[in-house]
């Protein structure tokens, strides 16, 4: 059977890019979340780059996860970026206010570069 | 149109493509078409979580119907008693993981009614098609 979600982690010190492929729902955002809180709970990671070029699709389950990951990271003083948006999740994010609470980019090298 | 399902989620991405070509044969714009998908995207998912509370054998009916300008589609259920009030609903700016699902139905659709009838939980959500659109459209 076909993989819903794909998760990709690309770790360079204490930064990891997360490219993500797929559509975030209540089925995969589980996935998703675990992996997130994993980074900073697990690995002492100071930066967190959620890579979303891949998501077409997010429900508020799946807004409910970056809300939780940027949560642990202000709890710990590190940062959780989303970048490369697509107008689906990006029109999600503003019907529910929240484009002004996440730091946003681009792209994954403008994020890099912060 | 009716579409009998099991409560797993592994139909969401299915009802949700279908939600897409529903409403673009009722004639909404590309951007109210992802609205409506999610709505309902949404109400389907609260039935699997609150009123299966996970159970992925219950079984979900969904109809949908577009009539003189409106596209209704109802969600029934037999599942545990649904109360809407019941689901934590955030105000919009707090900043708190869950409970923007329900939120997110009344923002978007212009009606959303919950009942009980009998042993079954039933969610009407109801969009209008815009005059201009209408006019537009065919």
């Amino acid at each position: 059977m076909a993989k819903d979600i794909a998760i990709n982690i690309v770790r360079n010190g204490a930064c990891s890019v997360v490219h993500v492929e797929g559509d975030i729902d209540l089925k995969t955002s589980p996935e998703l979340r675990s992996a997130i809180l994993d980074l900073y709970e697990n690995r002492g990671q100071e930066r967190v780059i959620l890579d979303l070029a891949g998501v077409n699709y997010i429900d508020s389950s799946g807004v409910a996860s970056l809300v939780e990951g940027l949560q642990e990271a202000k709890k710990r003083k590190a940062r959780f970026i989303l970048s490369a948006l697509n107008d689906s999740p990006r029109h999600v994010l503003e019907l529910t206010r929240l484009t002004k609470v996440f730091e946003i980019t681009k792209t994954v090298e403008e994020a890099l570069a912060l | 149109m009716e579409l009998r399902i099991s409560s797993d989620p592994r139909w969401l991405r299915m009802v949700r493509a279908m939600m897409q070509e529903v409403s673009r044969q009722a004639g909404f714009s590309e951007v109210e078409r992802s609205e409506i998908t999610l709505a309902v995207d949404e109400a389907l998912s609260n039935v699997i979580k609150h009123s299966y509370k996970g159970n992925p054998d219950g079984v979900v009916w969904l109809s949908c119907a577009a009539d003189d300008g409106c596209l209704e589609i109802v969600l029934r259920d037999e599942g545990a008693a649904f109360d809407p009030k019941q689901v934590q609903q955030l105000p919009p700016d707090e900043i708190r993981p869950g409970g923007r699902g329900v939120f997110l139905m009344r923002e978007i659709m212009d009606e959303v009614q919950y009942e009980r009838k009998g042993k079954q939980n039933l969610v009407r959500l109801r969009k209008y098609i815009k005059a201009a659109a209408r006019q537009g459209h065919g």
